[in-house]
């Protein structure tokens, strides 16, 4: 029995595709790496896309998957640029959209239970309608699965300040392992599988905290000097209010070229509470009190809120490429961190956007702007991710987010310990078959993601002339040759 | 035109915000079926790795233009209208897939898309108009009304009649409005039926056409030129109403929803009109799907002369919302939205009274 006919038996033909056009759609996700590159990383189609809409297909179909010792990657809504769901190896894409839910909604207890697949913006209109809702939810709401928002680590979104990571708000999860059994966490074993990328196993239910919903109350400020500002926004971390993000000077350039008329400051920060009516009028005074710079009318914060899924990927026409390094810093070290960004980047088209996170961090997204068409320029921005990563790491940072591309990093962000992580990988999936070459193995050298794109800057014509030679090499090959060299590696 | 295409295929983040409101994406699930994927293999198409193939040409054809993403996407690409780019290019081409053969040669050869003859157009016409006469206003009844859904049409005339309104109606001599070929990509043939309904149009000093059709709205203000007014009978309605011309009297005591049809809606931005009519029946309840006005999900319509399966699954499931609200009647503003959710009905079993509005009409008009 093929294994088109074998999973068919398990989830019906309409929830099974190994349409050509549907595959090369699984096999990307927000960042612009060119095609070549991917390939030469051994980056291949699927050869199925599999769209269980229960937990029990789940079951089923990565039982087969063990049995057959076929790579299963999970797919939510692939909203991430970091590679995390492309089907490296092949096998099985697991779309986990069809299990989009919402099983049982209890005010009383103050949760709901739901499908993983289920899409932010549905479970937030959803609890709107009905007075409540979430304490944590990703920008990229609209698009993004809540379960992608677990596996992606949930420590980088709107509440988190307020509510701690997503981590803190699982009651419990419904998770299929690498041999197919269905386990049901308690809110402690829920952390194994936050952040872990699909490697760990597959989330195929959330139980959910929610909260009645509350007044809220949207500010925004502007400083000329970088150190008020990043003062202002260390303030707010010891505060905790429902959000805060901030946008730099060239952010609100970039804005203005776009039918905005926002004030050229060095710093603009959006602060959003939430709370009772008295609790907000009382944080406003205090932040109010605590700011050195100029606080805007309210209709323009109320904009940037309404607009806070849109506004960063509003620029992209701009580029039209955009690249970045998403890095996790102690706020603490915000101001020396911004001043060696813009020195690294001062040649660059790019911009800069923060938002508070979780455990007193805040998220650095730095925005290089680029043409993915003209591929000298696109590899010398693209080699500067890897800058970036060691500015996080000076200040004790780290990059947020592993997938694939940020695998180089491995030894550095754990040291010692990724033996420990490989460790736990190896109880969970024995067999490596869940999102394997992911998270804790290194199967992309990291010359690759460093010296390759450096070279290309400097000399595209012989990189892209190897590139091409390994591009004519059958897949299979290139799938040995990295499966060896991942081996040494290890 | 094509470097606005390669523009958009470089421009899309790739977010999958459109998925979100995407009729076709919803009913199939896999990423080839949304905007997304389908900007992908654009962007694959111009960097040489992919052809227009059979397959890809397909996919195109199987979006709805429903311009539901368009309200979804943050840097504003509108992939109705690259579809729209795409689609002629297609044409020209000789790449018309062929299952729309068919569709193409009946609304040129016949002037409708049924492959009826054009002597069957008026039949449904009360005598007294079976001849266009010079007038103002001009009830254009489209295709759908004149030979399927007559209903419509003989409300429409029955109300006006009653109200002693002064129009004409062009019955047989009326052809197809362009629409079904615009939308295939059939541009210069869709422009021939334009100039011969223009002609008639202006032979009768025509300065207002009413329509009740979503699809002739959105062609007669899109693509003709803008040499008389376009009202559709919804706004004439509420206008009418509003003027204390058009009353009604008896009860209808039901919970009704109001289907906001893309080309009425979204593309023509008519919301409060069809509501204001609805509301201002005695007794009716009107309620709200979660998603309406410009966010309202597309019912598959457009997709129902060459995906009529697929078209079907996805009005069902706008059927299973309104059932899911509560409402008893689901009221439309364009023939092919209530043809297509009454398949939709069929198909998955549930009852469900749906109607145009028009049609909901005279039995509750007070008399003169």
């Amino acid at each position: 029995m093929s294994l088109y006919e074998a999973l068919c038996q398990i989830v019906g033909e309409d929830s099974i595709s190994r349409d050509e056009l549907d595959l090369l759609c699984y096999s990307h996700d927000l960042a612009p790496l060119p095609q070549e590159l991917l390939k030469s990383f051994g980056m291949l189609n699927p050869e199925v896309v599999v769209r269980p809409r229960s937990t029990e297909e789940v079951s089923r179909v990565v039982e087969y998957a063990n049995r057959e010792n076929l790579p299963i990657t999970p797919w939510g809504a692939a909203t991430w640029s970091l590679g995390g769901v492309l089907p490296i190896e092949g096998g099985i894409v697991l779309d986990l959209s069809g299990l989009n839910e919402i099983y049982e909604f209890s005010p009383g207890n103050e949760y709901v239970r739901v499908g993983a697949g289920l899409v932010w913006k549905r479970l937030m209109d959803f609890l709107g309608t009905r007075g409540f809702e979430v304490g944590v939810h990703p920008t990229s709401a609209p698009s993004a699965t809540v379960g992608g928002f677990i596996a992606t680590g949930g420590g980088s979104g709107v509440g988190v300040t307020q509510y701690g990571s997503l981590g803190d708000q699982l009651l419990s999860l419904k998770v299929v392992l690498a041999d197919g059994r269905i386990i049901d966490t308690d809110p402690w074993d829920s952390w194994f599988f936050v952040g872990s990328e699909g490697t760990l196993g597959i989330i195929c239910e959330v139980v959910l905290k929610i909260y009645p919903k509350g007044e809220m109350k949207h500010l925004m400020y502007g400083f000329d000097a970088l150190d008020h500002g990043v003062g202002f926004l260390q303030f707010l971390n010891g505060i905790r209010p429902h959000f805060y993000s901030f946008l730099d000077e060239e952010f609100i350039r970039f804005l203005n070229q776009k039918e905005k008329d926002l004030p050229g400051k060095e710093l603009t920060v959006a602060v959003t509470l939430s709370g009772t009516p008295e609790e907000i009028a009382v944080y406003e005074k205090k932040i109010d009190e605590a700011c050195q710079g100029e606080k805007y009318l309210e209709p323009l914060a109320v904009e940037e809120w309404e607009e806070r899924f849109k506004i960063v990927l509003s620029l992209k026409s701009l580029g039209p490429t955009f690249f970045s390094q998403e890095i996790r810093i102690p706020i603490r070290f915000l101001g020396k961190v911004l001043v060696e960004l813009k020195e690294l980047l001062k040649n660059e088209r790019y911009l800069i956007e923060g938002v508070g996170g979780d455990f007193g961090s805040i998220h650095i997204l730095p925005l290089i702007m680029t043409d993915e068409r003209k591929k000298s320029e696109f590899f010398r921005t693209f080699s500067l991710a890897s800058s970036i990563a060691e500015i996080g790491y000076k200040y004790h940072g780290s990059i947020y987010g592993i997938g694939l591309y940020n695998t180089s990093h491995l030894p550095r962000i754990h040291g010692h310990s990724l033996n420990v992580m490989r460790d736990i990988k190896h109880a969970f999936d024995p067999k490596r078959i869940l999102n394997p070459s992911k998270t804790t193995q290194m199967r992309i050298p990291a010359f690759l993601f460093n010296a390759v794109p450096r070279m290309m800057g400097s000399a595209p014509g012989l990189v892209s002339t190897f590139l091409k030679a390994v591009n004519l090499l059958p897949g299979r090959l290139i799938r040995a040759g990295l499966r060896l060299m991942g081996g040494k590696l290890r | 035109m094509r470097e606005h295409l390669v523009e958009d295929a470089y421009t899309c983040a790739s977010c999958g915000f459109c998925r979100f409101g995407c009729p076709v994406y919803r009913e199939i699930g896999f990423e080839g079926a949304s905007a997304r994927g389908r900007m992908y293999l654009l962007k694959r198409v111009f960097e040489g790795k992919l052809g227009y193939t059979e397959r890809v040409v397909d996919s195109f054809y199987m979006c709805a233009q429903c311009q539901n993403c368009k309200q979804l996407c943050p840097t504003g690409i509108d992939f109705g209208e690259d579809v729209a780019i795409l689609k002629e290019m297609f044409v020209r081409e000789g790449k018309l897939p062929s299952y729309l053969f068919p569709l193409r040669d009946n609304v040129i050869e016949k002037g409708n898309p049924f492959g009826k003859d054009a002597e069957e157009r008026g039949e449904w016409l009360p005598g007294k108009y079976q001849t266009p006469e010079p007038s103002e206003y001009l009830y254009f009844a489209g295709c759908s009304a004149s030979y399927a859904s007559t209903r419509i049409a003989k409300s429409i005339v029955k109300i006006l009649d009653q109200i002693e309104f002064d129009f004409t109606v062009l019955g047989k001599e009326e052809s197809c409005c362009g629409s079904p070929l615009e939308r295939m990509g059939e541009i210069t043939k869709a422009g021939e039926l334009m100039e011969k309904n223009m002609e008639k149009f202006k032979e009768l000093g025509v300065e207002t056409v009413i329509v009740s059709c979503a699809g002739c709205l959105k062609t007669f203000t899109h693509s003709y030129p803008k040499d008389f007014k376009v009202l559709h009978v919804t706004q004439l309605f509420d206008q009418l109403m509003r003027e204390g011309r058009l009353e009604f009297q008896k009860e209808l005591d039901k919970k009704v929803v109001y289907f906001d049809g893309c080309d009425i809606g979204r593309h023509c931005g008519i919301y409060e009109e069809p509501r204001n009519i609805l509301r201002s029946i005695p007794g009716v309840k009107l309620i709200e799907y979660e998603y309406s006005r410009e966010d309202a999900l597309c019912c598959g319509g457009p997709l129902a002369s060459s995906q009529p399966d697929l078209a079907h699954k996805i009005a069902s499931s706008r059927v299973r919302e309104a059932k899911e609200l509560g409402a008893e009647i689901i009221a439309t503003a364009c023939p092919t939205c209530m043809v297509n959710l009454k398949e939709g009905a069929k198909l998955i079993q549930i009852e469900m009274e749906i109607q145009d509005i028009p049609m909901l009409l005279p039995k509750f008009l007070k008399k003169g």
